[in-house]
């Protein structure tokens, strides 16, 4: 009877836990002969340890308050880390100027070889503000 | 229609994925009788410290979240931690006797029912098994202790309590052997004739 109230008390999650570790246990119960006794001791008294179930009573809200408070990242770091990257930018562009240029000079032609149209120059904005965006969500995304 | 509650697995990818609170004090609140018996196990009783144990369990699954890589059940994973809580709590302190606590024990009804089968066939003299039980078991090493709670009270196998308690399976087995033996011998005035 008081197992059945138990059962009734737990919360329906404990219980749909306890009946899977029943399911899978592989100790079988042991005999009651003589030898064996402790076994059957150990085995009551964990059988009773198990199906007991400790209320909450406020632990869950104890641990939550003394778990460490988040950090906020302060408001100038997300404008930092942007100013921080175009400086990069920057940076690689004049210590390897010719490099650049050549680069730059590369592409122009690959370019100017092509047909312009309003189109094309539409769709190149298009993929210049969608690399843009990315870039400034993944900062802000990493910042958080 | 009320959605299924979410599975272990779930909520602890919202904890570590979004910082989810919410579901890691789900996952407290699902843990929480399980870890703070076991502690109660290795403690002999000590609701007090065990329970202090537990909280301190839990403060640290969070801190450590993100290494948690479902090697083990998040349960088995609690257990690890909460053993090394309390061993490393054992090794600071010297353990309070255990008779200090017969009164306390005697009259403790709130929290588990005490069984008329194996344990005996009255609860005075349940009591006073129970009593010699948890006696024999805080003479036992840390060890044994450990192991054996693992493996009766936690039900896991040698294989879990050996992750748990990280040791070789063997030395698990070990321990639970010794210990019985000595168990054995602390009780044998509760041997069957």
């Amino acid at each position: 009877m008081g197992a059945d109230v138990n059962v009734l008390l737990r919360p329906a999650h404990v219980n749909a836990m306890t009946n899977e570790r029943n399911s899978l246990r592989v100790q079988p119960e042991p005999s009651t002969n003589g030898e064996n006794w402790i076994e059957r001791l150990l085995f009551d008294d964990a059988r009773e340890h198990r199906d007991g179930y400790l209320a909450d009573d406020g632990f869950t809200a104890r641990v939550m308050g003394k778990l460490p408070a988040t950090v906020a990242p302060p408001a100038w770091r997300n404008l930092a880390l942007m100013v921080m990257w175009g400086a990069v930018a920057i940076a690689i562009a004049t210590v390897l100027p010719q490099v650049f240029v050549d680069a730059s000079r590369e592409v122009y032609k690959l370019v100017a070889a092509q047909p312009v149209s309003l189109s094309g120059i539409g769709g190149a904005l298009l993929a210049a503000c969608a690399l843009t965006w990315g870039a400034a969500a993944y900062t802000f995304r990493a910042a958080d | 229609m009320a959605q299924p509650p979410l599975s272990d697995a779930q909520l602890i990818a919202r904890a570590q994925v979004e910082d989810d609170r919410h579901a890691f004090a789900e996952l407290v609140r699902r843990h929480q009788s399980t870890v703070r018996a076991c502690l109660r196990k290795l403690t002999a009783g000590n609701h007090a410290l065990a329970d202090d144990l537990a909280q301190e369990t839990f403060i640290l699954a969070w801190r450590n979240l993100q290494s948690f890589r479902h090697e083990a059940r998040f349960s088995t994973w609690l257990y690890r931690i909460a053993t090394n809580c309390w061993l490393a709590d054992a090794r600071k302190r010297k353990e309070e006797l255990l008779g200090d606590r017969v009164d306390e024990l005697a009259d403790d009804e709130s929290d588990e029912t005490l069984g008329s089968d194996a344990l005996g066939n009255d609860p005075a003299r349940a009591t006073t098994l129970k009593l010699d039980l948890e006696r024999a078991m805080s003479a036992l090493s840390e060890g044994e202790r450990a192991a054996i709670v693992q493996c009766y009270h936690n039900d896991l196998t040698h294989e879990e309590a050996a992750y748990v308690l990280d040791l070789p399976v063997g030395t698990v087995k070990t321990h639970v052997l010794r210990g019985k033996v000595k168990l054995k011998a602390a009780l044998a005035a509760w041997a069957p004739t």
